[in-house]
This record gives C-alpha cells, structure tokens and sequence, in this order.
C-alpha cells in the first residue's frame, strides 16, 4: 500500500488501514455528513423498521396481551424477543467496555457501533414489565430469592431499570464531546439541538477529565450490571421455571453466550456500515481480524460452558438430571440445540479457525451473522422449555411438555420488535455521530509512522 | 507512565544473565532456609511412608485432607503461567515481557508439586504402578477410563509435558546465549539444550511460530486440567460437590490465585535480584487492571456456587452448608476468602496509585493466596465431613503436624525449585527483552513524547 510518504509501507506483510492516514477534517466531516443528511438508504432502512416495529406492537397485543396473564405459554415468543433482544443489543456496550479498559487501538472506529445499541434497550425494557408480571411469587417454589420481601419482581426490575439507563447515560457520555463538535459545526439547522444536548463542553482539561473518567465509570458500571441482570433473568425468567433446574452454570452461560452475540452484533453491524454507510476507510480489515479473534474465542466458551453443565448432568444421572438433559438437550428441544450448537459454535470455529479468513472482511462477518441466528434459535429453546412447565413446586420433571409450536402472531412479534429495535437504533445515529470524531481522531495522534530497518512500520503511542 | 530504560544490548545481558553468573548473599540465604524446610517435607514424606497414612489428620470420613486441598491449589497456581504467557503473547501485550519466563516456570514447579500430593496421599505410592499396569487385568480391574481420576493424571502430565515443551523452546534463544558466554561444564550443557541456534532468520521463524502455536495449544488444555480437577469432586454424587459451575469456578480461581502468585514471584525477583529496571512499575499497573476483572469473576462464581447450592433445599446439602456457615473453623475461613480473596486485594487494585506501589502488590498478591487456599479448604474438606447419610459417621477433620509440615514445606519446594533454576537460566527472558526494545519507540503528542511499540498486527 502506497503511504501518504509515497514509500511502500508494509506492517508484518499486511497492508496498513486507511484509517489512520485520513486527516482530521475528513473525520469530522464523516462524522457530520449522517446528521446533515440521512441518505435514501438510510430513510428507506427507518421506514422498514418503523413497519415492523408498528407490526410487532400489533402482534404483541392480538397474541399474548388479548390472551392475558393467566397463562405462560401463549408469552413465550415475547420471552424469546426479551432474551435475543437483552443478549444482543444490552451485551453489545460491554464490547465497548472492555476494549476501552484494555486501550486497544484497533477500536477507536468500532466502539460507537456497539454502544449505540443501547439506545434500542427500551424495547426490551417494555418487554420486561410485561413479562415480570407473569412470575408468580417464591413462595414454595425453588428460586435464588429465598422468600426475600418484594422479590422476584421489584429487585429484578430495579436492575432492570438500573441497566438501561445506566447504558443511555453511558452512550450519552461517550457522544457528549462529539455532540460538542456538531454543535459547532453540523450547521443552523442543528445547532440548538446539539447546543442542548453538549451542555457546554468545550473541551477543557477539566471537562476531559471529567468525560474519561464518566465513560470508564459508567461503563464499568454497566458492565456489573448487565452481568447481575443476566444473572438475575437467567435465574427468574429460566431456571426457576423448569423444576429441578438447579444448574449453577447456568447464569454464567447465559451471559456469556450473550457476550458472544454481542460480538456478533458489532461484526455484522461494522459489516453493514462498511458496504452502505460509507465506513470502507474506518472499518477496516484490522477491527474485522480483532473482532474475529474475539467471536472466535466467545464461540470456543460457548462450547465450554454447555460442556460443563451437560457433563455433569450425563455423569450424574440422577432422575432430575436425566429428565433435564431430555427435556434441554434430547428431547422436543434437540432441533434448536443442534441448530445453536451448529451456529454459535461449529460456525465461528469452522470459519474462524482459519487465520486467512479471520484476516478478510467477509469471514468475521459471516460468523457474526450465523452467530446471531443460533442465538435466536437458543433462545427459542430455552424459553419455550421454561414457559412450557405448569407446577413450578415440583422438586424435579415429573413429565417432559411436548415442544411449543410458534404461531403467526410469535414470528410477527419477534421479528417485528427485533426490526424496531434496530430501528432505534438507526434514529440514534442521526444525533450520535458515527464515527466517534473525538476517538477516531484522538487515535490519529497516537499513530505515527516510523523507518524500521528496510521499511516503515506503525507506531502506536502508549501514553499511559 | 513508563518508566523504560535506555540501556545498550550489552547492558540488557549482563543484568539479565547475572543471577546465573553470580550468587549474591540473599541467594545463599534462600537455599539454605529452603533447603531446610525441603529436608523437613522429604523427611515427613518418608515417615509416612514407614509409619503409614495413619499419622496424619485422616481418618474416615474425612480422607481427603490438606493433601488434596494442597493438590488443588498448586493446580491452580500452575494456571498463572500459561494465563500470563500464552494469553498475553498471543494478545501481543507488550507488559508480558519481564514476566512469561517466572510464570511458565511457576507452572512447570506447581505442577510437579501439586503431583506429588495425590501420590503420597495414596499411603503407598508404589502401588499406584497396578493401575497403570494392572498385573490381575484378567479380573477387569482395569482402570475405569470415564472416571475424572484416571482423566486427571493424563490432563496434568498432558498440561506439564506441554509446559515443559513450551518454556523450552521459548528459552532456546537464551540458552544460545548462554553457550556463548559460558565455558566448562554449562558450556556444554548449553550446546546441547541450544540444539544448534544461531539467530538465523529461519530459526527465529520457526522459533517464533513453535512458540505461537504451543501457545494455542496450551491454551486449551489449561483449561481442560483444572476442570477436570473440578470433575474429580463434581462427577461424583455428593453434596455440594456435585454442581455445573465447579468447573469455570476452579478455573477462574486457579488464575485469581495463579496470576497473583506471579505478581509475588515479580516483586521478589525485582528485589532479590534488582531488576528495577526491567519489572517496572507499569508492569505491576497492568498486572493489577488485569487482577482486578479476574478476581470479580472469580466473586460472581463463588456467589453462583453458594446460592445454588442453597437454592437445592436438600437436607444433605443444607448439613453441609450449616457445616460451612456456621462450624468451626469454617466460618473464620470463610472469612478469610472474601477478606483476602476480595475485600481487600481489589479495591487496592481499582487504584493507579495502589497498583503502582511494589509493597503494596506484594502484600495483597500474598493475601489472595491466603484467601484462596482457604476457599480450597472451605469447597472440599466439609463436602466429605457429612457425606453418609448417619449423623454418627460424622466427624471433623483435624489436621496434624505431618500434614501442616507438608502445607509449608511444598512452598518452599517450589521456591527451592525456582532459585535453583534461576541459577541455570535467566528469570527474565533476555531475547524477549531485546526485542521489546527494539520495538519500541517514541512519538510526539503536541508538547509531550509518549512511549511508542511497533504495531505488531
């Protein structure tokens, strides 16, 4: 690749991104250009999620609502909507999180991509209330609270509550100084929005301070609450809804298999901006590779984790176990196991394993994708096995319920609330631009090139 | 900040080689305090070979003692190597440096130790010859291979062939650099483990890629051997043993305690043989950052295992969990694994300034091996103390002075065993320092210069 010295640059045989070569301006004009204009592509992507959204809010009250409370069941694909949405969109920000934490470079043009999702979490908040009222109390019934006062319902919705909009202030957090510069610079049209919205920054050491170390928190903060809520979901919402499933793995299974898909999320969303958003020069082959490795190494603890429970209950044999494994694995649930066991693990290892692959754009992607529909289908599994169960004092499955067969008005829910979920999403980026001015261009001070013996190399500064 | 060095080539070497060309004072010390407490464990070992396992603590129902809670913490302590290593080379984190070569080390020492235990504990270990090479195999009594205790054997001699393997081809560039610089009998014996290295482009690709690869590898399998570990109790059908989570949870432990056990081995090697310049404080920073995700985790697992085991409302389970809760001396030592274990380590190490201070570190590295072998003691010794169904056939386990000799005396086995192998290798990879300075580099940031690494992509 020719560099902007007019020397072939080379980093270890692979060609350098473009990113870092781009100048400042042309990075806060990229930024801008989706707030100035949104683009046909963009309005047509809005309008077909503004659709489904109408026609899962449709579907949501013709299906379950209209069948009312006093049933699980006919709720099982709202719960599937909860699940996919919670471990998608929620567990995306926490990829922001961590690579903050470690400061990768490569991340500077993917975090706004993952945190922007978290604009979408009032759908499954909505979600949530409806589903909490469907858990019956704790008494007599096996469940993580033990008869505490208020439980399940007010601790899990204060986590709940706590969650979103802990991740809102941390999306909004991490806009505020490109807010900042949209204020400044997006035009008339934009600037009492953004004025209001960048609540004076300026840009002081003082103010700087003050926003990295809000990110860092709030972000941390998330992070440790969006662990406790999955927790808390896996245990409410799943568990303890199937007698005898006492299985302490699975809570750190549930999350991390979200961490997975949030991965997945951030790939095929990156993927996405790079063939129609006009982000080939920021989403380059470097963040796929990173990526990659990480949906790679998700995909492995996928595998781990069910391993382990599975094991347990296969050398166990006791009759709760044989019934649990019958009821999970073996039974009316083995098609959406294998299709997830095919998806969230065999795929992104097949694919990934291959360094050639995870070096291209289309291999990440690919897995991404295939990633996030086993997570659909494991959540299929899971809910329909939990919402299926009638007697929840029960020590143990006496009888294995056949399979739950969705309906016209479950597929319309679930796709429908997923697209308006994206579409949020999509609203978000017209008030947070993307790239993220402040990281991408911050990153650009900390690249130089640098002669290395017969070549030249990047240098990335490590200022802490 | 970091704080790097300036230091020529020749510098690096001579710094790095001199706990191999010279013994200060401190060293002498250390064999001979070491060497004393080894001759203490060997004697005690042979005097329960001669007198029989009777001397000890053990008595039924509680047959499974300090020796194996001493089995299963040097299991995990042996996770720091490849966590350390393996990870973070194949991360490319530039903090790895100063560090791999203690760490792989640690896990090659903790291995061998945490071996010795289970075959001690046998009572008669030469017996243990007939389930490898069962003379009466014509009576089926082979070994049952589904069973975690034949899996766990091969998963450990699996992991130290591997850890072998691996710490030698990553020292083979130092061992050409001793064979260089030695004469006499270690000239020869450097020839010899060098195989020939010469710093040809080849070999270091080969060197390099060996390296990568046995990382992969030995990724995999330091997670298999610590849940296989997990699985020698879990398999089985007794309370409180028997659960899903144990096997991440002795994973995330083992590195919380492995990881921890490193940064002791580091201000240790920065005093005893003054590499201040080389594990510096940034080392001790990134080492805490990452200390402080690993012990969280290993929290959330702990609270997974104890409100599902709660969650049962067994009567068996709930014995145990009384036995836990609210028996002497349990209870202190529940205290002492969240104290040490969590309390008071990571909020020291949510701070920068915390994370910066050596003496610090230290003390806190120290404490979560406190607090970790006593969560060891607190998961595996009541599991067995109210098995059988018959309150009468329950008795508490009281440790004697055979076993706490073995407790102390396998610390300073290892400890033995890393000062003698200081002696024949650098603590600090050489190479890898070398190179880490020819990576880096420095960049101007406005008025300020920043530390800079080459990208390596």
């Amino acid at each position: 690749m020719a560099s902007s010295h007019g020397t072939t640059t080379h980093n270890w045989h692979r060609p350098l991104p473009k990113v870092w070569d781009l100048p400042p301006q042309r990075i806060v004009a990229d930024g801008l250009r989706r707030i100035r204009e949104g683009g046909a592509t963009y309005r047509l992507l809005l309008i077909l999620c503004a659709i489904l959204g109408v026609v899962g809010v449709v579907a949501l009250i013709a299906g379950p609502v209209l069948a009312g409370w006093g049933e699980r069941q006919p709720w099982t694909y709202v719960a599937v909507t909860f699940g996919f949405l919670m471990s998608t969109i929620g567990s995306a920000p926490c990829l922001s999180v961590a690579t903050r934490l470690v400061r990768s470079h490569w991340r500077r043009p993917v975090n706004r991509l993952a945190e922007i999702w978290a604009a979408g979490m009032i759908v499954p908040l909505i979600l949530f209330f409806l589903l909490v009222a469907l858990l019956p109390n704790t008494e007599g019934r096996y469940s993580v609270w033990f008869g505490w006062w208020g439980a399940p319902w007010l601790w899990d919705s204060l986590l709940m509550v706590a969650l979103v909009v802990c991740g809102y202030a941390f999306l909004y957090t991490a806009a505020m100084p490109d807010m900042a510069v949209a204020r400044d610079q997006a035009g008339p049209n934009h600037n009492g929005r953004f004025a209001r919205l960048a609540r004076g920054f300026r840009g002081s050491v003082q103010e700087w301070r003050t926003i990295d170390r809000g990110v860092a928190y709030l972000g941390v903060l998330y992070v440790l609450l969006y662990v406790g809520t999955m927790t808390i979901i896996a245990s409410d919402f799943i568990l303890s809804l199937i007698p005898g499933n006492n299985s302490a793995i699975f809570p750190a299974t549930y999350t991390v298999q979200a961490f997975e898909s949030g991965i997945a999320l951030t790939l095929v969303t990156a993927g996405i901006m790079r063939w129609r958003g006009g982000a080939a020069d920021y989403l380059d082959r470097e963040q796929f590779f990173a990526l990659g490795k990480l949906q790679l190494a998700l995909g492995l603890l996928w595998f781990y984790f069910h391993w382990t429970e599975f094991i347990i209950w296969w050398y166990g044999r006791t009759p709760r176990e044989t019934a649990l494994l019958k009821l999970l694995y073996f039974g009316p649930y083995f098609v959406p196991f294998a299709i997830a066991f095919a998806l969230m693990f065999l795929a992104p290892l097949s694919i990934l394993l291959w360094t050639r692959i995870r070096m291209g754009i289309a291999g990440p992607i690919v897995a991404g994708a295939l990633v996030l529909v086993g997570q659909v289908f494991e959540q299929i599994r899971l809910y329909s096995a939990s919402f299926s169960n009638v007697d929840l004092r029960l020590r143990e499955l006496d009888f294995i319920p056949t399979a739950y067969v969705p309906g016209v008005w479950d597929i319309l829910l679930l796709v429908g609330l997923v697209g308006g979920a994206i579409g949020l999403g999509l609203v978000t980026l017209k008030v947070v631009p993307y790239p993220s001015i402040w990281e991408v261009t911050g990153g650009l001070w900390l690249r130089a090139r640098k002669p290395f013996y017969k070549t030249e190399v990047v240098v990335i500064g490590k200022p802490e | 900040m970091q704080e790097r060095h300036s230091h020529s080539n020749e510098r690096i070497i001579r710094d790095l080689l001199r706990p191999v060309t010279q013994t200060s004072m401190m060293n002498w010390v250390g064999f001979i305090v070491l060497g004393a407490l080894v001759t203490a464990f060997l004697f005690v070992i042979a005097w329960m070979f001669y007198w029989g396992i009777g001397v000890s603590g053990l008595s039924r129902p509680n047959m499974w003692g300090f020796m194996i809670v001493n089995f299963v913490f040097w299991i995990g302590i042996s996770h720091a190597g490849v966590m350390i290593s393996a990870i973070l080379r194949l991360t490319q984190a530039e903090w790895r440096r100063p560090v791999t070569r203690a760490a792989e080390v640690m896990t090659m020492f903790s291995l061998v130790t945490a071996m010795i235990f289970p075959f001690i504990h046998t009572g008669r270990p030469w017996r243990t010859l007939y389930w490898v090479f069962p003379y009466d195999f014509w009576r089926g009594i082979w070994p049952d291979v589904r069973s975690a205790l034949v899996m766990d054997p091969s998963a450990v001699f699996t992991y130290l062939t591997g850890t072998i393997l691996f710490v030698y081809v990553t020292t083979i560039p130092d061992f050409a650099l001793l064979r260089d610089r030695s004469t006499g009998w270690r000239h020869g014996l450097y020839r010899v483990l060098a195989l020939g290295f010469k710093g040809e482009e080849r070999q270091w690709k080969i060197q390099i890629i060996s390296g990568f690869l046995l990382a992969a590898i030995m990724l995999s399998i330091f997670v298999s051997v610590h849940s296989i570990v997990s699985w020698d109790f879990a398999f089985s059908l007794d309370p409180v043993w028997h659960s899903t989570v144990w096997a991440p949870y002795f994973v995330i432990g083992a590195v919380h305690s492995g990881v921890s056990a490193v940064v002791t081995l580091m201000a240790i090697m920065r005093w005893m043989f003054k590499f201040d310049d080389y594990i510096r404080h940034e080392h001790f920073d990134a080492i805490g950052r990452l200390l402080v995700v690993v012990g969280t985790t290993w929290m959330w697992f702990f609270l997974l295992d104890i409100f599902f085991d709660l969650w049962r409302q067994d009567p068996a389970d709930d014995a145990i969990m009384h036995i836990r809760f609210f028996e002497w001396p349990y209870p202190l030592l529940l205290a002492f694994v969240w104290i040490f274990g969590y309390f008071i380590p990571v909020p020291i190490w949510a701070f920068r300034r915390f994370r910066r201070n050596i003496k610090l570190m230290f003390w806190a590295s120290i404490m979560v091996n406190i607090g970790m072998w006593a969560e060891r003691y607190w998961l595996v010794i009541p599991g067995l103390q109210a098995k059988y169904q018959w309150t009468f056939d329950w008795t508490a386990y009281r440790p004697g002075p055979v076993e706490i000799t073995l407790v102390v005396g396998s610390f300073a086995f290892v400890g033995f065993l890393l000062l003698l192998f200081a002696k024949l290798i650098p603590p600090v990879p050489v190479w890898d320092e070398l190179e880490g300075k020819h990576l880096a580099a420095e960049i101007q940031v406005g008025k300020r210069t920043v530390p800079a690494i080459v990208r390596e992509f």
